[in-house]
């Protein structure tokens, strides 16, 4: 059966959103993953010793570091991740209602064509 | 036209869980690779026991090593990701380690659980798929 253009169109245009969305959520979960590795970072640095040597990576090396210093990094870190998990939460809601009202006004015209799933 | 759209709606299905599959599969490759590096400090810090000053040989890439002395056997650093890292004894360091491995491990057993269900699901619908695919084309 022949799908009329402007169906067609339409169908183009809800996959196109949809890989948007897609590479929304990836980015979404790379920043939720960034968070919880900081996290446990702070978590294992809090165990240190006052006087406990520490150090920060600089590409391939390791750099001596001052531990409140280190901490207080890892904190804004956490603060900034944090601050761009929910831009791109609010990124993702916004996309997944176009998603959805794409996927509605896509349906209607289906039924209208006659191409309903029977 | 009804077992074509059945037929349809299965194929996409297996294609969805199959693309799953597939990514699982992906993160068991790299979990494997993780936990591998993690033996490897394991048995570099239960290596080193006893060996101070040795002449040791430090792998710098394409099958080239520097000439080193170990300078210390009790202290080794420890990174804790995100940029972070400590000095911390062996004791502390073997144990840190191997409770990062288990953690991996736990991932690993529920990523392959979850493999193992969607492998189950795609041998079972597949010959489903076949079947309708068979009975659609002899109905065309």
């Amino acid at each position: 059966m022949e799908i009329p253009q402007n169906i067609q169109h339409q169908l183009t245009q809800f996959q196109q959103v949809q890989q948007q969305a897609q590479a929304i959520s990836m980015q979404k979960q790379n920043v939720e993953l960034q968070i919880k590795e900081t996290e446990k970072a702070l978590e294992e640095l809090n165990k240190v010793e006052e006087n406990g040597e520490v150090y920060k990576t600089a590409g391939n090396l390791l750099i001596k570091s001052d531990k409140t210093e280190l901490t207080q990094e890892l904190e804004d870190k956490v603060e900034t991740l944090q601050l761009r998990e929910k831009t791109v939460k609010r990124q993702e809601d916004r996309i997944m209602g176009r998603l959805q009202e794409m996927q509605t006004s896509l349906q209607e015209a289906m039924k209208n064509a006659g191409l309903t799933q029977g | 036209m009804e077992d074509k759209q059945k037929l349809e709606q299965m194929v996409n299905e297996l294609n969805i869980y199959k693309q799953q599959a597939e990514v699982l599969q992906q993160q068991m490759e790299s979990l494997k690779a993780t936990i591998s590096e993690f033996t490897t400090a394991e048995d570099t810090l239960t290596g080193i026991k006893g060996k101070e000053n040795a002449e040791t040989l430090v792998p710098i890439g394409a099958g080239s090593f520097l000439i080193t002395e170990l300078k210390s056997t009790d202290e080794v650093i420890v990174g804790f990701g995100a940029g972070a890292a400590a000095k911390k004894n062996i004791t502390d360091a073997k144990e840190s380690i191997a409770q990062q491995k288990k953690e991996l491990e736990d991932a690993m057993k529920k990523v392959d659980s979850n493999l193992q269900k969607i492998t189950q699901f795609i041998m079972q619908k597949s010959p489903e798929a076949e079947a309708l695919l068979q009975k659609v084309e002899s109905g065309e």
